[in-house]
């Protein structure tokens, strides 16, 4: 069955398109819920609640872009909307220490797997994290990040820099100093 | 010292890896987000089907009206004054294939009084006349035009006898008219009186519009940051959100069923084309969410004061019923746009002007039934086009054709 049948006949309430398209889009999602919340079980609420929101919202779906595209929106705002209600986007400039450049040799940085990289953002403070994710992962501009989360563009920047920094340090202290750019 | 490139470079690493990273264990069960998935009924153009609907009756009972009135409620001619006058009348009425004529002796002898045809079952067009021993069938007209135009009518008859003969003719001549298929194109010309021409229409309509279903509607942020000077007094949902930034928002729009009430004027200018205008209100309700911005709940209320003005053409207009049809344009003038919509952190409400009027051309087919003395009910289906420079998504320009329903009173003056 394609993707655009099975998106007619869950429209139409067929619970066994329903259950295909979610065992189909499901995993990836859950992924992109663990990138934003580390605790498995608030992902797992997160998930739900955004597949629930997948299929009410399905008649809406007029098919001018990715299917996917369109789920990982939703995912990605129903995390926010937890979020906002758990988590303080504040600048940590003033109550963290100086962070030293660290620059991680990018060629290095391929032989990591995906879950070596998730387990090292998921070592982030949920501010820098969400702020990485969604500009480097996303593709969200500092402008929305900072209307998403209800913070100054300057703020967005900020997090966001400093999250790379601790990223490269983490990354150098798990995996050893022959992944430092020299 | 990284570069700028390997800043890049680190970025899209983490996005090549993570942005299609699976989590295939722990997953929430399927039963468990089946049973709160709502039941999301597939939208049904009702209302286009009721207009469909009510067109289609109130064309049927204009035609079934028309048709039931053939044969019955024939306009009746100046009844005669005399026997010569009836018999003039009535002699080209009778069919060349008649039954053979019967003596007046014949009819006085089985018809005793002509007013004895006043039994004439109606619809029947002979006389049935029985002897003691035969049944002839004469045509009652003949009867009527043998007996009167006997030169000393009955034998034995006297003057007031006479007289009463013609009382009783011309009843039976009122008789016969309802109770025989004559023609109307048998019957001699009867002009009816010229009627009182009503050259003006006042009246109340409301009018109503099938619900659609949501549509996503793309809303490109740039365009609003163009007119930024005058974003004050210009904000809408883009505005309020709205950033220079190749990214678009996608909006969820649930348009509601736009309302319409106004008054309706018109002018005849021929016995069949008139002018048509009026000044409606129309309200016009709008539910959105964003799908992949921060606010998720708003919605829109638009209020527009319009003027119509159609060019209308009486198609069909016979005793009660009025069929026409209209073709022309409306203006709306947008007297107010409130906007409630809910961020993350903030309620926000914003009430403006929106300066861009929305223009909308039309037709119209209308059926209208005069009940009461000038007093007239109408029905009108009617597609438009609406156009406006406007940047507020309302159910009139997110629809390309508008499909509504006109029902109203009015009167004729």
């Amino acid at each position: 069955m394609s993707e655009k049948q099975l998106i007619e006949k869950s429209i139409k309430n067929d619970p066994r398109a329903q259950q295909m398209l979610y065992e189909t889009y499901a995993p990836k999602m859950f992924g992109v819920c663990l990138r934003y919340v580390s605790d498995s079980d608030i992902a797992k609420d997160i998930l739900q609640d955004s597949f629930i929101s997948v299929f009410s919202h399905l008649p809406t779906f007029k098919g001018d872009g990715s299917f996917e595209g369109w789920i990982r929106r939703i995912v990605v705002n129903t995390a926010l909307i937890h979020l906002r209600k758990t988590t303080l986007f504040v600048d940590y400039e003033n109550v963290n220490q100086q962070l030293e450049n660290v620059y991680v040799n990018p060629s290095a940085l391929e032989i990591l797997s995906a879950a070596d990289l998730m387990k090292i953002v998921d070592s982030l403070p949920p501010g820098y994290r969400t702020v990485f994710n969604l500009f480097a992962i996303e593709g969200y501009s500092h402008q929305e990040i900072g209307q998403l989360l209800n913070i100054t563009e300057s703020s967005s920047r900020s997090q966001y820099s400093r999250a790379r920094k601790q990223l490269q340090q983490l990354i150098i202290s798990e995996y050893g100093e022959s992944y430092r750019q020299r | 010292m990284a570069n700028h490139t390997d800043r890049d470079n680190f970025d899209e690493i983490f996005q090549q890896k993570l942005a299609s990273y699976s989590q295939h264990q722990d997953l929430p069960a399927w039963s468990d987000i089946a049973t709160k998935i709502p039941k999301v009924a597939p939208a049904r153009p009702y209302f286009r089907y009721a207009a469909i609907a009510a067109s289609l009756i109130g064309v049927v009972t204009f035609l079934v009206a028309e048709f039931a009135k053939i044969g019955e409620n024939i306009d009746l001619p100046p009844l005669a004054q005399t026997p010569k006058e009836i018999i003039d009348h009535y002699k080209s009425d009778i069919p060349a294939s008649n039954p053979p004529l019967a003596s007046i002796e014949y009819l006085d002898k089985n018809v005793k009084t002509l007013s004895e045809l006043n039994n004439t079952p109606k619809g029947l067009p002979n006389i049935n006349t029985t002897t003691t021993t035969t049944t002839t069938e004469i045509h009652p007209l003949q009867a009527v035009v043998e007996h009167l135009s006997a030169d000393n009518g009955p034998v034995d008859s006297t003057d007031s006898e006479v007289s009463k003969t013609q009382e009783n003719s011309k009843k039976t001549i009122k008789e016969l008219n309802n109770s025989t298929n004559i023609t109307k194109a048998n019957r001699v010309n009867y002009v009816q009186p010229k009627r009182k021409k009503l050259n003006y229409t006042l009246g109340l309509l409301a009018s109503n519009a099938p619900t659609l279903a949501s549509q996503d509607v793309v809303n490109p942020v740039e365009y609003l940051m163009q007119s930024s000077p005058s974003i004050d007094s210009y904000e809408d949902i883009n505005g309020a959100f709205g950033q220079i930034n190749t990214r678009q928002f996608l909006t969820d729009f649930k348009h509601n069923i736009p309302l319409r009430f106004g008054l309706d004027f018109s002018f005849y200018l021929t016995d069949r084309l008139s002018l048509a205008s009026g000044l409606t209100y129309s309200y016009l309700k709008s539910d959105f969410s964003r799908i992949n911005s921060t606010f998720v709940d708003g919605s829109q209320v638009l209020h527009y004061l319009g003027i119509p003005i159609f060019v209308q053409y009486d198609v069909v207009s016979k005793n009660n019923f009025r069929l026409y049809a209209s073709l022309g344009g409306e203006f709306n003038y947008n007297l107010k746009t409130k906007q409630n919509y809910q961020t993350l952190s903030d309620n926000i409400e914003r009430n403006y002007v929106d300066h861009s009027p929305v223009w909308g051309i039309g037709a119209k087919a209308g059926v209208a039934y005069s009940f009461f003395k000038g007093l007239e009910l109408y029905l009108e289906p009617e597609v438009s086009h609406y156009m406006s420079n406007s940047k507020i998504h309302s159910y009139w320009l997110d629809n390309d054709i508008v499909f509504s329903v006109n029902i109203g009173i009015r009167t004729k003056f």
